[in-house]
């Protein structure tokens, strides 16, 4: 079986074949298949390919029976889902809790607020998702401002034993 | 000269996206009947052998899951080739890393062909299929999007993810290869 030297015309076969050219395309392939007999066996190949080709039976009703509703996520709930983000947020909780603890253990009376987030119960990355886009973007808030203050408590002074001076600025 | 609407996005393709996305859920239904045999059909001729109903139901389950991705440059139909071949390649690399299963090679793949050719009545229809089972994995993959799916080079590089001139090489040499085993 011989190629016909027309490339552009053989190119379209398949096309032809699948009936994917507009009216004017196939027409013009359509005759020059109709003239050439290298391509008249070319697409006729190509017709037993595809009728050979294996079919098997798919159940379309049952597959479509798997396919949950459509569900929008909202943006945060799809951050939530990115790894990159998931990454950076425990990042961030746990440079938060550490400097909550640090702040704890420096000081002698903490504030109230302080200990408070201090014995708050730890959140898990995998449950970002659950929580709604509101209360995400406060939390991520509070976490930055956490972040962003300095210890202003005073230094801890151990009074020197049997020391005369003591307490310290 | 490729009718566009029988290219890339089929409008209607859009339209059932539309309509389920705002909770028809019989438009998923008609979006699988209209896909499905295609799947099932390029599955088998890629060498799926067992499950191809799961697989193409994986398919549109991970479709319809993730079809706020899906931005329409391509047609639905390219996309759902790219993910149904993704999930292929991921089946057949955990079956060969099952000590026992049997590893999908040029062989195997021929055997696939071989082995329905009992049901193949045309002598020369078995020619043609097994002569397609010869061929090299990319070449039959292109080759069967190509003719019996009809997709144009540039939707075959989408699915196969290639080039389009990539594309239009295998299809070429698969064709060659074709003619010279049915000339033997």
């Amino acid at each position: 079986m011989n190629d016909c030297p027309n490339v552009t015309m053989r190119e379209m076969l398949p096309e032809l074949l699948n009936d994917r050219l507009e009216a004017d395309a196939r027409a013009q392939v359509q005759s020059h298949a109709d003239a050439c007999a290298d391509c008249r066996a070319e697409l006729e190949l190509l017709r037993t390919v595809r009728a050979s080709a294996p079919a098997p039976r798919v159940d379309a009703a049952r597959i479509s029976a798997g396919i949950a509703p459509y569900h929008r996520r909202s943006a945060w709930a799809s951050a939530a889902r990115s790894w990159p983000l998931r990454v950076a947020a425990a990042v961030i909780l746990v440079a938060g809790t550490a400097t909550i603890m640090r702040q704890g253990s420096a000081s002698l009376g903490q504030p109230d607020t302080v200990l408070a987030a201090a014995a708050s119960p730890a959140l898990s990355v995998g449950a970002l998702a659950d929580i709604p886009d509101q209360d995400l973007r406060a939390l991520m808030t509070e976490l930055g401002r956490i972040q962003a203050v300095t210890s202003s408590e005073p230094d801890v002074v151990v009074p020197a034993v049997g020391g005369s001076s003591g307490g310290g600025q | 000269m490729t009718d566009p609407d029988r290219s890339g996005g089929d409008p209607r393709d859009f339209e059932l996206i539309a309509a389920w996305k705002a909770g028809d859920q019989r438009a998923a239904t008609e979006l699988v009947q209209r896909h499905a045999s295609a799947l099932a059909r390029f599955a088998a001729s890629c060498g799926a052998r067992d499950e191809i109903e799961e697989l193409v139901q994986d398919t549109f389950v991970r479709a319809f899951a993730s079809l706020d991705g899906f931005r329409g440059e391509s047609g639905f139909r390219t996309w759902l080739f790219t993910i149904e071949r993704r999930l292929l390649i991921d089946r057949l690399r955990a079956e060969r890393r099952r000590p026992q299963a049997a590893e999908l090679t040029e062989d195997t793949a021929s055997t696939t062909f071989d082995a329905l050719d009992g049901v193949v009545a045309d002598e020369t229809a078995a020619k043609v299929r097994r002569a397609v089972g010869r061929l090299t994995p990319t070449q039959r993959e292109v080759f069967v999007l190509r003719v019996t799916e009809g997709l144009s080079y540039k939707e075959i590089a989408e699915a196969v993810g290639t080039t389009e001139g990539a594309a239009r090489v295998h299809y070429h040499n698969a064709m060659r290869a074709v003619k010279e085993w049915l000339d033997e």
